[in-house]
């Protein structure tokens, strides 16, 4: 009996101390304020003064024709019809693009909506729910107008009422809408003003040349969402009751980590151009769009050859020669892929010296690097650090790229004093795409004579471990030096999305000249004159040594035979798959 | 009994507190931060700042941990700082693969092991005592991962039997459900069972060599009699108590082909939560496994009651 009274009293104890510290809740979403970010020092700069016209940096805009309906295209047509089984690459926890940075995320959520704009083929930002747009001669109102006819999954009609709240909803969570904010009017109500149910204006205080090309971003572009939806937290998930887009595929289930269960939606009504990637008429031809959640690697590829499912999104690099070889399947190749690169501790010692830096950069072999990921034909030596085979590629700086010189990085160690400290170097233990390029390169420095500390831990531990702040009131200060990592490239990439040029986000890398060349591309026009600053950008960060890219990978996209619609031939994927204008053969 | 049973249950609050308490310090004090991985390697300090802030974590670690024990008092295991969803809708939405394959799992063992185990002692020493003992090492040596694609290379690529992977519930296709969990019952059961083989070889041995065994067969009993009726009978104490603790070790044990057959059990979702680092999922997890363990260990003692007469509480 005493033994009961003691867990008595144990109990009571607990709910004691329950009770004393259980006081507060968390709170629960409430419609976001406009809680902005720290002010970029660059927008207090005095704006370019132009007179020119105007050149556009897209394509000019195509009006659209009403068109017809998803439903009465369906008729007589063979290609509607089916299911389509793709499995992702890695487990999704969010549906809600702009809440989740995940790819994984983008990726399965990319059809439930119809952005204001999107890419084409080459990459260039296409009207999409946008019917016609201007911009003043003066450069600093946009006028956009929507297509007639846009409608929710809910069946509520698309109105400006819902364009707006969205797009300040862009502004406050990402980083592209936050430069734009920058720009933009400081008034709410005088930066994004509703003309009618179906146009816009957009309203800036100085010319920025990025705001269409921005819009049809495949993973931070602006969602369209209902106004309800649009004012709610952007720091917080929507909710599975909320995912509510007005894209051409409506989600029907959504069993969390098991598939997300999509189906076709026949109001939804198509462009008239000719589909291009995710710009043009996009046809959803499939009955029922479904993405799995497949763990392992080996059961992926095994449960494609058995046909249990159809494409395979992302699977390791090693399964790319089994696959090319077999009869029943192809391989999608994502180009131009991701680049590969270390990141730098810019103000951990004894990282702060730029001959250390540089005698890293003539340390390294680029081949060996690149060529521990698998297959040539899966990889590319690159020294763009906006990727090659995209708008803004430059090979300025690249005698500093791939050098390959330990004589060099020997005489710099030197002439640095460098006296055999440990360089920390993060590299996870779980990442196909990341973690053999952090044992060639651990070898190559230590050729040369760089003592190299490289701690095992997962990815999920890598990125806190970038979180983590020694000095706590440094926010450049870190506990590494560097760390291996990939840039994505999702259809798009320029000095004002590459955060590091500008050293947002507390990155170690300051340096003012970058900071500017980085505004002054915001505010150019003139194609011509972005060209001559992103080489001039491309050249600093060589010479500044920013990062060091190795060269891009491509991700692999495998599926049946039976799948048709891929672009291009050899088969490829241009930023994200995209399942629309896909259909299966019988 | 009703005393015991309920002085048991009781003595199960302060367990779940001290198991609540150190997964919660492990896991807070272990490298993670679940704002970061949501926002992305992109994101900038500030948009992070406001992730964890929404989130909660911002506050004192002993706040958190009060209001979550609070919550867990009115039976809330809290939401997914992930995907948003109601903690105990998820686990109880994952909870359904994992029990049908661990229930499947443990009575495909029993129904191989048992008839193995009886044989095996009573022809100890013996070719076929030999020989299901090998197997039985065999069994217990080879790990679960290796034993799942082998299976999968065999009876899905090249044979066409059997899916690859994948889960459906019974309730949409029974006959389906059962042809995709062949392959995983097998690779999962076969540990198992050379497990109870070995348990039962043993505790038959032993029992057969006692004085109303040698009685039995002396006063003309059949031997399968004497096996069944007596000998396994008696053997059944230590067997229940290394199947009820297997059973609640599967719960969460089964992660490794719930990994290699894609199934959503609790396995999966609670290395996916630890991957992300999403506290409250990971936190509700384990309370509810040590849950499971102590109960089951109670059920198991239960259990004892009504096999042995001998044992009152």
């Amino acid at each position: 009996m005493s033994q009961l009274k003691w867990l008595l009293f144990a109990t009571v104890l607990a709910m004691a101390f329950v009770l004393a510290c259980g006081s507060a809740d968390v709170d629960t979403p409430v419609p976001a304020t406009a809680t902005s970010p720290p002010a970029a020092a660059a927008a207090t700069v005095a704006p370019a003064a132009t007179t020119a016209a105007p050149a556009p940096t897209t394509a000019a805009p195509v009006p659209a024709e009403s068109g017809a309906t998803v439903a009465s295209m369906m008729a007589g047509e063979d290609k509607f019809g089916g299911t389509l089984r793709v499995v992702s690459q890695g487990s999704i926890k969010s549906l809600d693009r702009d809440f989740s940075g995940a790819y994984v995320s983008a990726a399965a959520s990319l059809h439930l909506h119809e952005p204001l704009f999107m890419y084409d083929s080459d990459f260039i930002s296409q009207p999409q729910m946008v019917e016609d747009w201007s911009i003043s001669a003066d450069n600093l109102t946009y006028t956009f107008t929507i297509r007639e006819g846009r409608m929710f999954h809910d069946g509520a009609a698309v109105t400006t009422e819902d364009i707006i709240p969205s797009l300040e909803r862009y502004m406050i969570r990402h980083p592209a809408g936050e430069m734009l904010k920058n720009f933009s009017e400081e008034d709410p109500a005088v930066r994004l003003e509703a003309v009618d149910d179906r146009t816009f204006e957009l309203r800036l205080k100085e010319p920025y040349g990025l705001v269409v090309q921005h819009f049809g971003l495949l993973r931070y572009g602006p969602l369209i969402w209902p106004a309800r939806i649009a004012v709610l937290d952007p720091f917080q998930d929507v909710g599975k009751e909320n995912l509510i887009g007005s894209g051409p595929f409506t989600l029907d289930k959504w069993e969390v980590g098991n598939r997300v269960i999509y189906v076709r939606n026949e109001d939804y009504i198509p462009r008239t151009e000719p589909g291009s990637n995710f710009a043009g008429a996009q046809i959803p031809y499939l009955d029922q769009l479904v993405i799995l959640e497949i763990p392992s690697e080996e059961t992926k590829m095994a449960g494609l050859k058995t046909g249990e499912w159809d494409v395979v999104d992302g699977p390791s690099l090693d399964f790319y020669q089994e696959m090319i070889e077999h009869p029943d399947f192809d391989v999608a190749l994502d180009k131009p892929g991701k680049l590969s690169n270390i990141g730098i501790a810019h103000q951990t010692a004894p990282m702060d010296n730029l001959k250390i830096r540089q005698a890293i950069q003539a340390a390294l072999n680029s081949e060996a690097i690149m060529a521990s990921l698998g297959d040539p034909a899966l990889w590319l030596l690159c020294p763009a650090i906006f990727h090659c085979g995209s708008t803004w590629e430059s090979h300025a700086g690249q005698e500093l790229y791939n050098q390959n010189d330990p004589d060099k990085a020997k005489r710099l160690l030197e002439e640095a004093g460098y006296n055999g400290e440990p360089i920390t170097l993060i590299n996870p233990t779980d990442y196909a795409t990341i973690t053999p390029t952090g044992h060639v390169i651990k070898a190559q420095l230590e050729a040369v004579g760089i003592t190299v500390d490289m701690p095992a831990m997962d990815w999920s531990s890598a990125v806190s471990r970038f979180s983590v702040r020694p000095e706590p009131n440094n926010p450049y200060s870190r506990d590494y030096h560097m760390n291996t990592s990939w840039m994505g490239f999702y259809g798009y990439q320029d000095p004002v999305l590459l955060g590091i040029v500008g050293g947002v986000g507390n990155n170690p890398y300051q340096n003012d000249v970058m900071k500017d060349l980085r505004m002054q591309f915001a505010r150019a026009i003139d194609p011509a004159e972005q060209k001559r600053l992103v080489d001039e950008i491309n050249r600093t960060a060589w010479e500044t040594v920013m990062w060091i890219p190795h060269g891009q990978f491509f991700n692999i996209l495998p599926y049946s035979k039976k799948v048709k619609g891929f672009p291009a031939s050899p088969p490829q994927i241009k930023g994200m798959p995209a399942y629309t204008n896909v259909w299966i053969e019988n | 009994m009703a005393g015991y049973v309920l002085r048991r249950i009781i003595a199960t609050i302060p367990v779940l507190l001290v198991v609540s308490l150190v997964v919660f310090a492990l896991i807070r004090l272990s490298p993670g931060d679940p704002a970061r991985l949501i926002a992305g390697m992109e994101a900038e300090e500030w948009q992070v700042d406001a992730i964890r802030e929404s989130l909660g974590l911002n506050r004192p670690l002993p706040v958190q941990l009060g209001i979550w024990l609070k919550d867990i008092l009115r039976g809330d295991l809290g939401v997914s700082i992930v995907s948003k969803h109601d903690v105990l809708d998820l686990i109880l939405q994952w909870v359904t693969p994992t029990v049908t394959l661990a229930v499947l799992t443990v009575l495909f063992s029993l129904i191989m092991a048992l008839p193995l185990g009886v044989i095996a002692a009573w022809r100890s020493n013996t070719w076929i005592d030999r020989t299901i003992m090998v197997f039985a090492s065999f069994g217990f040596s080879i790990p679960v991962f290796w034993l799942g694609f082998m299976l999968i290379w065999l009876f899905a690529i090249q044979l066409d039997l059997f899916p690859a992977a994948g889960y459906i519930a019974p309730t949409e296709d029974f006959l389906g459900f059962f042809h995709r969990m062949a392959l995983p019952i097998f690779a999962t059961g076969i540990i198992f069972m050379a497990l109870i083989t070995r348990m039962t070889r043993a505790t038959v041995l032993e029992i057969l060599r006692e004085d109303y065994v040698r009685t039995a067969r002396a006063k003309g009993l059949a031997e399968n009699s004497v096996l069944i009726r007596h000998a396994l009978r008696n053997a059944a104490l230590p067997i229940i108590t290394v199947v009820g603790l297997g059973f609640a070790g599967l719960l969460g044990g089964l992660v490794v082909t719930e990994q290699v057959f894609a199934i959503p059990g609790l396995g999966r979702l609670l290395v996916n939560s630890i991957v992300a680092r999403d506290f409250p999922v990971i936190q509700g997890m384990v309370l509810i496994i040590a849950m499971v363990y102590v109960l089951m260990n109670l059920l198991i003692d239960i259990t004892y009651a009504f096999l042995d007469p001998r044992i009152r509480y």
